[in-house]
């Protein structure tokens, strides 16, 4: 006898799969546009969202849309492969700073300083090439063996764990950094690394007022709030050092990724290309899955130099088929395989 | 966080773009994932949510924050995901699917197998009354409770359980007619 039940049972079945699937769809995230957003919101209402909000909008993340900026072919390899070398060996410091165990611990603050100071040194010196630009191949090599040569042994170790890490291609194809476990606290690399260092070994100078027993998230949400406070009064720098300190103290909160999306904002809205890019291998290391990625990721491509290019562009096709920037890249392939 | 979410919304509020950014970053997924579950496809669900920010954006000198943020923006999504469900096109390109009979689940696998059975639900929800549709979705996909389901629809809980159960029904109906359900013993 069938009083129903049977089939009662069976719908719930059938829709508790059906769920599965849709829960599945819905768990891949979706592709942002913040500017699109704003465009539609002008088309909708032009009186109520002004044309100066849609230009003002342009200039947040995510990056759609960025022109590709013309400059030298081997200056920009070579800043890239500078870059690359930069975010090394910021992922030597923390992975160093990891075995170390965290937090430092009160009695081993002052060894804790002057580690920092040393990798800060480090890439202080490797910042600076950036802005030299011409001769910038010669003068890395010299200066980054000068400041290697004045490192602590511990830093050498680890930097030559690093190199040889590297020397290891993953199976798939994709970069060392994109395989990198999520990193504790990475240093902001687009920061002064004199601000950061001090931030790090002083963080209550200049800094909102903090409660020692405050958890991590208050502390977050405190400094979260100082920079968005910084930002709306116009103090760029202060909002730009404010979001940094949360990418160094956080770990993988949703502030902090926020933060990232400020920083590239920042980045852009100073027509800082390299930071843009030194932040977003740094986000990628710290999140690859992250909301930000699939634009982090074409916007590295945008920037590749033209012979490293199709690659990139193959690389991002294949981690991410379905991605906001595969038009471009299928394009890009294109026109690769055209040549 | 509700607290610099109140900020960022006071701040949106006068016209500042970059608080709007964030709350844009911030409350998006919840949204996404809301879409998705009423359309069921992840690509109109992209372009729905874009068309739910840009309509609250519009609107937000008329939000005053009696309700959370999130709870208005997804009163916004419904309104859109119903504009869309009106659009012939949209109906056309579900009852196509739902012509699709299942075939053999036994080899394909169970990730797929889910998938497809979300399209033949998503297929049969086209077919009913939306407000029929809303109400399903919302208690049986998203798991909202009669209350909260009933204060995003605008009815009353009684309602929208009322709604809810028709809709199943209608769902078997349609899902044993197509074959993805077996026959009841004595029913033709």
């Amino acid at each position: 006898m069938n009083d129903g039940r049977e089939e009662q049972q069976e719908l719930t079945q059938f829709l508790g799969d059906a769920s599965e699937g849709v829960q599945a769809l819905a768990a891949e995230p979706g592709s942002r546009d913040f500017a699109a957003v704003v465009t539609m919101a002008h088309r909708l209402d032009p009186d109520g969202v002004s044309a100066s909000a849609v230009e003002e909008a342009c200039q947040f993340a995510p990056v759609i849309a960025l022109p590709r900026e013309r400059s030298d072919v081997r200056q920009e390899r070579e800043l890239d492969d500078f870059l690359a070398d930069v975010q090394r060996h910021w992922t030597a410091m923390a992975g160093e700073r990891r075995m170390a165990g965290l937090p430092l611990l009160r009695g081993h603050r002052e060894a804790g300083r002057r580690r920092w100071a040393a990798a800060a040194a480090v890439v202080a010196a490797a910042v600076l090439l950036s802005v030299v630009g011409v001769h910038v191949q010669r003068a890395r090599k010299t200066v980054l063996e000068q400041a290697y040569a004045q490192a602590p042994t511990y830093v050498k170790e680890s930097l030559e764990n690093q190199r040889q890490a590297h020397h290891v291609r993953p199976a798939d194809g994709r970069s060392a950094a994109e395989e990198a476990p999520p990193a504790e606290p990475i240093v902001s690399a687009h920061t002064n690394p004199t601000a950061v260092q001090v931030a790090r070994s002083e963080p209550a100078r200049r800094m909102p007022h903090r409660n020692p027993t405050q958890s991590l998230v208050d502390q977050l949400a405190q400094l979260d709030r100082a920079a968005q406070d910084a930002w709306r009064v116009g103090d760029l720098p202060e909002a730009e050092r404010l979001f940094a300190r949360i990418t160094v103290i956080g770990h993988r909160e949703r502030v902090v990724e926020l933060a990232y999306g400020d920083l590239f904002t920042l980045a852009r809205q100073r027509g800082s290309s390299w930071r843009e890019v030194v932040l977003w291998r740094e986000y990628l290391v710290r999140f690859p899955n992250g909301q930000f990625s699939d634009d982090a990721r074409a916007g590295l491509c945008r920037r590749a130099s033209a012979e490293a290019r199709a690659d990139c562009w193959s690389r991002y096709l294949e981690r991410a088929p379905r991605g906001a920037h595969r038009a471009q890249a299928e394009r890009e392939l294109e026109q690769a395989s055209d040549r | 966080m509700s607290e610099i979410v109140e900020a960022l919304v006071a701040r949106a509020r006068h016209g500042d773009m970059h608080a709007w950014a964030r709350l844009y970053q911030d409350l998006f997924d919840g949204l996404f994932r809301h879409v998705t579950c009423l359309t069921g496809d992840r690509t109109i669900a992209e372009d729905l949510v874009q068309e739910t920010f840009a309509r609250a954006l519009v609107k937000l000198p008329s939000f005053h924050g009696q309700s959370p943020i999130s709870t208005w923006l997804h009163g916004i999504a419904l309104n859109v995901v119903r504009t869309h469900w009106r659009s012939q096109a949209t109906m056309r390109k579900h009852a196509d699917v739902l012509v699709a009979s299942p075939t053999s689940t036994e080899t394909v696998d169970r990730t797929h197998l889910c998938r497809e059975k979300a399209r033949a639900l998503y297929a049969a929800l086209a077919l009913l009354p939306e407000p029929l549709r809303e109400a399903f979705i919302l208690r049986e996909l998203e798991g909202l409770s009669p209350a909260e389901t009933a204060l995003r629809v605008g009815t009353t809980p009684e309602n929208v359980s009322v709604r809810a159960h028709r809709a199943r029904e209608r769902i078997r109906r349609e899902l044993t007619r197509v074959g993805w359900l077996s026959r009841a013993e004595g029913t033709s």
